[in-house]
């Protein structure tokens, strides 16, 4: 029940932030597109004159005070109505929707696969601190956390496609390649956390409840995953709620090289042009799936952590 | 007869090689039924000799017996069915206690790993466990963090009592609550011990403590022992043993001691190379001290000391 209450009320403190960041969104792609009327009228290929501008200006509600223009296209925006593409002519919301899940399925798998390999890699070093596997994966996890992604991506695209032909070179989003390209943006994500994990669980394992697991029946291995792993992977949970952000404005490198069509290079492509509905949509999709992934580690953070109550 | 007894051990915590022993060549057995106190300041080896007769750590070298049998080489497996016996209990600092779990679930952790009872069964026994150190029903739900001092002390000595032990090491279990606490806390390991027959080493620095409740007083001292007396009241021989006796503190502020010169008090303290341990700090140290090794001889019945003056 106070776990429900709980999640209500993280519900409830999304939308505060929501109105904030649509509203950063939309005053600010305003303010960096210069004179909207003539951004709009160019993309539509029309000589700007005084008439036309003011006409553009008319039909666009560009007259009135920026807060109104605001609820005007907040009220859209609510319908998930961004307006129309200047640069394909078809609704910002069908040229989001085509992308978005694969840039998603991107996400969520890279940051599955880096916490698969983060926890058996970073209780191995524990249980080992100090000696081969340790110092082994201490130095695998700083070269992966400082390799660059784009060149991981085309050195197993060159192995796995060129060489040994079992993966698709170009995968063009479908599920069954998303191996490779989720596998290459996990690497960084999964060093982090190893280390991090590794840093919590040496530090946990020196306090007194560990030590002498033992002596109440458990084995050293046993008290690690069961006192030591709840209480070290609180840190990189929160790592992952914000790694995710980031994975899930797309990547555009990554998608480029794996011929994987997500968002990050239509993004890319529309801030170029001032495609200022594109633009907008994109800020505002992002945002959602950010906020919701959010929430879900915050629900998970309350059952590892039983202490987190309504305060 | 002694149900731990350690044989000539060695721990050290460097890796090859070692030259620095936390504990340095112990020989020392603890009797059924008694309470034997572990003095000596910190960082002499007090705690590791304890984790030792637990094989919570690895000795270096020597021999630890656990009822009758050498435990010293025991896997995994079979170590774990003797560890029911032997329990410990830390200070109650927020770090013996994993801060995620309740009461209930600390307490019952050794049961789940040990018993097969039922749950009804369980909560029966966690709640006499907890009136037995004085705690009601209302703590089960609580999570350490939620205690006072004194409550997380109790619930560590519940937790290492639920199995019926034989053995019990009370790792500096009254060192972090105050006196009245303290009181509280050593007449319950007291009378658990009259009640049931635990038997316990009993670690601290607390020389008040230590004479409270122990039937027999082991002296450590750079991790040797230096002596131990066969009761409470028995005169200390080694300059080191009357140095911490001197040291108790008087709880009546009106009754001020003169301060006693009993040791060097500057000097380099790190471990000599042969001869006696305490040599540095020792007013009374001859060129036999610093060349000889003296090991614990008896002097009168029961009563160990390691000194050449005597």
């Amino acid at each position: 029940m106070k776990r429900l209450k709980l999640i209500l009320l993280r519900i409830v403190q999304i939308i505060p932030v929501l109105l904030i960041v649509t509203m950063l969104a939309f005053w600010l792609s305003n303010v960096s597109a210069g004179d909207v009327a003539n951004v709009t009228l160019q993309s539509k290929g029309i000589q700007p004159t005084e008439e036309s501008l003011a006409a553009i200006r008319e039909e666009l509600g560009l007259n009135d005070p920026l807060p109104v223009q605001y609820i005007n296209w907040l009220k859209k925006a609510c319908r998930l109505d961004f307006g129309v593409s200047f640069q394909t002519n078809r609704p910002v919301t069908e040229e989001i929707f085509s992308r978005f899940p694969a840039t998603l399925e991107l996400a969520i798998s890279a940051s599955l696969l880096a916490v698969i390999f983060a926890i058996p890699l970073a209780l191995l070093a524990t249980r080992y601190r100090d000696s081969a596997p340790d110092h082994v994966i201490r130095v695998m996890s700083s070269i992966g956390a400082t390799m660059p992604d784009f060149w991981i991506g085309l050195m197993l695209l060159y192995f796995f496609g060129v060489q040994l032909k079992i993966a698709p070179i170009v995968a063009g989003s479908k599920i069954q390649n998303i191996f490779l390209p989720a596998f290459t943006l996990s690497i960084q994500y999964a060093a982090t956390y190893t280390r991090v994990l590794r840093g919590n669980l040496v530090e946990i394992n020196r306090l007194d409840y560990i030590k002498a697991a033992r002596a109440r029946g458990l084995s050293e291995g046993g008290a690690l995953v069961k006192h030591g792993l709840k209480n070290a992977i609180l840190p990189v949970i929160t790592l992952i709620g914000v790694n995710f952000g980031k994975l899930v404005g797309g990547q555009v490198a990554i998608e480029t090289i794996f011929s994987w069509n997500g968002i990050g290079q239509f993004a890319i492509s529309c801030m170029k042009v001032k495609d200022l509905p594109v633009i907008q949509g994109y800020i505002i999709i992002v945002l959602l799936a950010y906020v919701i992934v959010n929430l879900i580690l915050d629900v998970v953070y309350m059952y590892i952590d039983p202490r987190i109550e309504v305060e | 007869m002694n149900i731990v007894e350690v044989k000539s051990l060695y721990k050290s915590y460097t890796k090859s090689k070692p030259t620095k022993y936390a504990v340095h060549n112990v020989s020392l057995g603890i009797e059924h039924g008694e309470i034997l106190g572990l003095v000596g300041e910190s960082g002499c080896g007090k705690s590791t000799l304890g984790a030792l007769m637990l094989k919570l750590i690895e000795p270096t070298k020597g021999e630890i017996w656990f009822d009758g049998k050498n435990i010293t080489n025991l896997t995994f497996r079979n170590m774990r069915k003797i560890r029911s016996h032997m329990q410990i209990v830390f200070q109650g600092s927020s770090n013996a206690f994993n801060p995620y779990h309740t009461v209930r679930q600390i307490i019952s952790e050794p049961m789940d790993n040990y018993t097969k009872f039922s749950s009804a069964e369980k909560e029966r026994k966690i709640l006499a466990c907890l009136e037995s150190v004085g705690l009601g029903a209302e703590h089960i739900e609580r999570y350490s963090g939620e205690l006072s001092g004194g409550q997380r002390q109790r619930i560590g000595i519940a937790r290492a009592l639920i199995l019926d032990p034989k053995f019990v090491v009370c790792d500096e279990a009254v060192s972090s609550v105050d006196y009245g606490l303290k009181k509280q806390i050593l007449k319950i390991l007291y009378d658990l011990k009259q009640e049931k027959g635990f038997t316990y080493l009993f670690i601290s620095h607390d020389m008040a403590a230590i004479n409270a409740v122990c039937d027999r007083v082991a002296v450590m001292y750079l991790g040797n022992l230096v002596e131990i007396l066969p009761s409470t009241d028995a005169t200390a021989l080694h300059p080191y043993t009357k140095a911490l006796m001197a040291a108790t503190l008087e709880p009546d502020p009106k009754i001020k001691k003169k301060k006693l010169v009993l040791f060097n008090e500057s000097g380099d303290f790190s471990y000599p190379h042969g001869g006696c341990p305490f040599q540095s700090r020792c007013l009374y140290a001859s060129e036999k001290c610093r060349t000889e090794d003296q090991l614990l001889r008896e002097i009168s019945d029961g009563h160990f000391v390691a000194c050449h003056l005597i």
